[in-house]
């Protein structure tokens, strides 16, 4: 209770604190009058300060006292605050950056109603792996499983909308699927499991947020109304709200119950691979359901061994880690652990140049300080006054910093489609933002604060501050911290230097092939209900001769997968060591593209067990490109490779090491026709679409120009390459400025003693060699080091999504070679300046 | 002019409770009552009165009140607080048993 009521009243002094310091000087000048002898009575501002203490708010007063000076001083010279600010809000805001994304994406829980009881099911057996379950033993799990209170299953496929048809994509979603992710729906209602899972229920979809805005304009009219989907009359029952999203970053334009997919799906199921999530019981967690499980799996391959077999497993992953397997949690740390080092360097960088500056202001400020020192401040005073001057820069720089960091993020987010994060504040961020501003005063701060506080100064009013001046700068910690900045420097350039070859790399459009001028048809046939190798079959020899017969159209080629979108990857036991992007192609496909054959011939209509390599994949597996009519394992076949092709970029990326191989297509496997165009490919795409129309007017075909998948496609590469770039320059600038700062300070405050030297006779190259050795040690040392730490940064950023080369003889060269230029720029000017000048007036200078 | 003692360590603040007892004061009349009460014999120093005060407002034993003094200033009067009362009298207790004990350790001889 006293001590309560004791806080209050501090409180309460504290908040009155003026009223209360204009009644005591009252009081004690009264008190002064009333005396016989006023003298006596003593300084009433020290009495006054030392009755103040009482109330233990003197160190609040001194700490915005030394803020006020720190302002002020600041103020006095605003280019320098200025820039301080700018280079500590990119470090900072760097920083910043990194950590708001990796917030949004790995340590978040992924948007859904109780998270922790939220798992995705992967299908797991001893020798497979895949983040689809089987439809059916989806369903078999959901009749037969005790642990879990709700199954979700989704699938994404495409469905013709509307009449005449257009192609959208549906997510097919079990009707509980949003009463058990917790969505809420901004017009209408969303699916529900007692409504829309019925026998007999009507045929129910819900639209996106985004493709009622884009389609329908927002008419929220369109609620109620029917629809056709894949030809079946469809009510529309409600609109998502905005932010509602598939729980695997697929994006849909329509929901419809899968419990109805027979409906829209001419009558048949999904019997293939499904998105599945479980919600587990309130009373279980992971490890005891993972056990259950385990068990039902085990039982269901004894009475539905057609479906499951024994050994198969699910495997569960939690909506508290965004449905992320470990393994791939661990890889991202690895890339984030990474891209932090060097961001964390940048700031680093960003300090030391700052350190260096303040530390030649402060010595700068040598007299200043001394006179303060005179008057009777102590050491530790003028040390908080240089503290406080530096902690409105970390402030500043870290406010700037999280404004540029959220700015930046929220372009970048409005840029990309469907983005899968938010990025948004929260007090993660805010925390962040302070342990930022503190470590960077610490960083800044303290060092320069220390060096000049604990030196007597009192000599140094007498001759200018040039002695101590001198002392300081022999001081063994600016030797440390050019030594450490150089090395970062040149990490920071030889990352840098790699950064931009990759993104040169990137953004060089030569894949191997010709896709300018291709347009694409694809049908997606299996959702419009032709599935059977037969009518597969018919379909493109119908399509094929429409084409065939246009003057526009010069060559077409049938494929499995239509570039970029070739994600088949495959590892096979003739060449274990190298890894493959495997493509069906039929025999027009080499030249269709004008990819050049290097030996060999293209396939024959109808070949089979014969396959045609690329040139890494060839050198990798034989060493040579004289491999026709060889077997493919090497000493064995069939198959028989009967031609070698050039490399080529089939799904756009910077070249990841993988050769690609191509093998006969089985014309009942075709998904998509690959056409050349004369003159202009958008002239193909009414003919595409008139092709199918007549091979099958049931389909809702999908055209498009092969260049704008590519541009889709490069898109994540380009932007990411796009950001590292402009980290890097940014990160080059600051590089650059500080090492010129570093060394043409250094080498022009030993202007006297090269006056001195050069006043008693010594030759100017001898002089200039002193001078250039103070720097150049330092410096040595930490381009070794930076060059060696480079490189294995440049290691670990070899794959996704840097794509940086391992050691990159042109982005070593550049690194070396700047550094070099900046640094004898940087150390000659001073030296020339003081070998030109009277040495007389180097003596004089102060 | 008699030569004026400084106070014994640790009593100002009972001393100036003890004058405040009696009737409100503010600051030179405390000084000045106390000069004489104690027939001149103790003075206080301005210097250590004001920070003293300080205390006992934060300590919530006095309570200050604005008045005009003598010569027409503005100046605070302080009022013992109940609180004040009783810490009085403990302090009063503890100087009396503190006092008894020093004195029977100087008669004895």
């Amino acid at each position: 209770m006293d001590r309560l009521g004791e806080l209050l009243r501090r409180a309460w002094y504290l908040l009155n604190r003026r009223r209360h310091d204009a009644e005591l000087r009252a009081e004690m000048e009264a008190h002064r009058e009333l005396m016989d002898d006023p003298r006596r009575f003593g300084n009433i501002l020290a009495l006054r300060q030392d009755a103040e203490r009482v109330w233990g708010w003197t160190w609040w007063t001194e700490a915005a006292r030394d803020l006020r000076t720190g302002l002020r001083a600041l103020r006095r010279s605003p280019g320098f605050a200025a820039a301080a600010v700018l280079v500590l809000s990119l470090g900072i805001g760097l920083n910043l950056a990194l950590f708001q994304v990796v917030a949004a994406t790995l340590l978040r829980p992924a948007p859904v109603k109780d998270p922790h009881s939220l798992v995705t099911l992967h299908h797991r057996s001893p020798t497979s792996y895949s983040s689809h379950v089987p439809h059916p033993i989806a369903d078999l799990i959901r009749q037969h499983g005790t642990v879990l209170d709700a199954v979700l299953v989704s699938r994404v496929e495409t469905v013709g909308w509307g009449n005449p048809a257009e192609r959208t994509s549906a997510a097919y979603v079990s009707a509980n699927w949003f009463d058990q992710i917790g969505a809420t729906p901004a017009a209408g209602r969303l699916l529900r499991e007692a409504v829309d899972a019925a026998p007999g229920a009507p045929p129910a979809a819900v639209l996106s947020h985004t493709f009622w805005r884009r389609r329908f304009n927002g008419d929220p009219a369109i609620v109620g109304a029917v629809a056709s989907v894949n030809g079946q009359p469809t009510t529309v029952v409600g609109i998502t709200a905005a932010d509602v999203r598939g729980l695997d970053g697929e994006a849909a334009d329509v929901w419809l119950p899968i419990e109805q997919a027979p409906l829209f799906r001419s009558g048949r199921e999904f019997d293939s691979g499904v998105r599945m999530y479980g919600r587990l019981r309130a009373d279980l967690s992971w490890p005891a359901a993972d056990v259950s499980l385990r068990a039902t799996m085990d039982g269901l391959a004894a009475t539905a061994p057609d479906l499951v077999t024994r050994g198969e497993w699910l495997e569960g992953h939690s909506a508290l880690d965004r449905f992320i397997p470990p393994g791939e949690r661990k890889q991202a740390w690895r890339i984030v652990a990474g891209v932090a080092a060097m961001t964390t360097l940048v700031l680093l960088i960003a300090c030391l140049n700052l350190g260096n500056l303040t530390l030649a202001r402060s010595i700068a400020r040598v007299r200043e300080v001394s006179i303060r020192t005179a008057l009777g401040a102590s050491q530790w005073h003028i040390a908080r006054l240089l503290v406080a001057e530096y902690a409105w820069l970390a402030a500043g720089g870290a406010l700037a910093g999280l404004a540029l960091s959220s700015g930046v993020l929220a372009w970048i987010v409005a840029r990309v489609e469907n983005p899968a994060v938010n990025v948004t504040l929260d007090w993660r961020v805010v925390v962040a933002t302070a342990v930022a501003a503190l470590g960077t005063l610490g960083l800044v701060g303290v060092a320069p604060a220390w060096t000049i506080g604990r030196r007597d100064l009192a000599l140094a009013t007498r001759d200018g501050g040039e002695r101590e001046t001198q002392s300081l700068h022999a001081a063994r910690l600016r030797h440390w911290l050019v030594g450490l900045q150089v090395a970062g420097s040149c990490v920071l350039l030889v990352i840098a230097g790699q950064t931009l070859r990759g993104l040169q790399r990137a953004l060089a459009d030569d894949h191997g092939f010709v896709f300018e001028r291709v347009a694409v048809l694809d049908p997606a046939l299996e959702a419009f209900g032709v599935t059977d190798k037969a009518a597969v079959s018919t379909f493109w020899d119908r399509a094929r001769a429409v084409v065939a017969t246009h003057p526009e159209a010069v060559q077409f080629a049938l494929v499995n997968a239509a570039p970029p979108a070739v994600s088949s990857l495959a590892r096979y036991v003739a060449a274990p060591h190298v890894s493959f992007r495997a493509l069906n192609v039929d025999s027009d496909f080499f030249t269709t593209l004008q990819l050049p054959i290097l030996a060999g011939r293209t396939f024959r209509p109808g070949e089979d067990d014969v396959l045609i390599m690329s040139k890494r994949g060839a050198l990798a597996v034989y060493g040579t490109l004289d491999i026709v009519g060889r077997g493919f394992p090497k000493d064995g076949g069939p198959p028989h490779v009967v031609g070698v092709v050039d490399d080529a970029r089939l799904n756009g990326r910077p070249s990841d090491g993988r050769a690609e191989i191509y093998w006969p297509l089985q014309p009942s496997d075709t998904t998509a026709m690959l056409v050349r165009a004369r003159t202009d490919p958008s002239l193909l795409l009414p003919v595409l679409r008139e092709a199918v129309r007549r091979a099958d007017p049931r389909v809702v075909p999908d055209v498009r120009l092969m260049r704008d998948d590519f541009d889709r496609a490069t898109q994540s590469t380009r932007l990411v390459s796009g950001v590292a770039a402009a980290i890097a320059l940014l990160a080059l600038t600051l590089v650059c400025v500080g090492l010129f700062g570093v060394v043409s300070c250094s080498a022009g405050v030993r202007r006297k003693e090269v006056g001195i030297r050069m006043a008693l006779g010594a030759h100017p190259a001898d002089a200039a060699r002193v001078l250039l050795r103070q720097t150049l040690t330092p410096s040595a040392l930490g381009v070794a080091i930076g060059l060696a730490a480079g490189w294995l940064l440049g290691r670990a950023f070899a794959g996704e999504p840097f794509y940086l080369q391992r050691l990159d003889p042109t982005a070593y060269g550049l690194a070396i070679l700047l550094f070099l230029a900046t640094a004898s720029i940087a150390a000659l000017l001073p030296v020339w300046r003081a070998l030109r000048e009277d040495p007389l007036r180097a003596l004089r200078h102060e | 002019m008699p030569r004026q003692v400084g106070l014994p360590p640790g009593t100002l603040v009972m001393l100036i409770l003890q004058v405040l007892g009696t009737a409100p004061l503010h600051g030179y009349a405390i000084a000045q009552r106390i000069k004489q009460l104690s027939n001149e014999e103790l003075s206080v120093e301005e210097g250590s009165l004001y920070p003293a005060l300080q205390k006992l407002l934060l300590k919530g034993w006095v309570k200050a009140t604005p008045v005009t003094s003598a010569t027409g200033r503005a100046v605070r009067e302080y009022r013992l607080t109940p609180r004040g009362r009783k810490q009085l009298e403990t302090e009063r207790i503890e100087y009396r048993r503190l006092n008894r004990a020093i004195s029977s350790l100087l008669d004895h001889t």
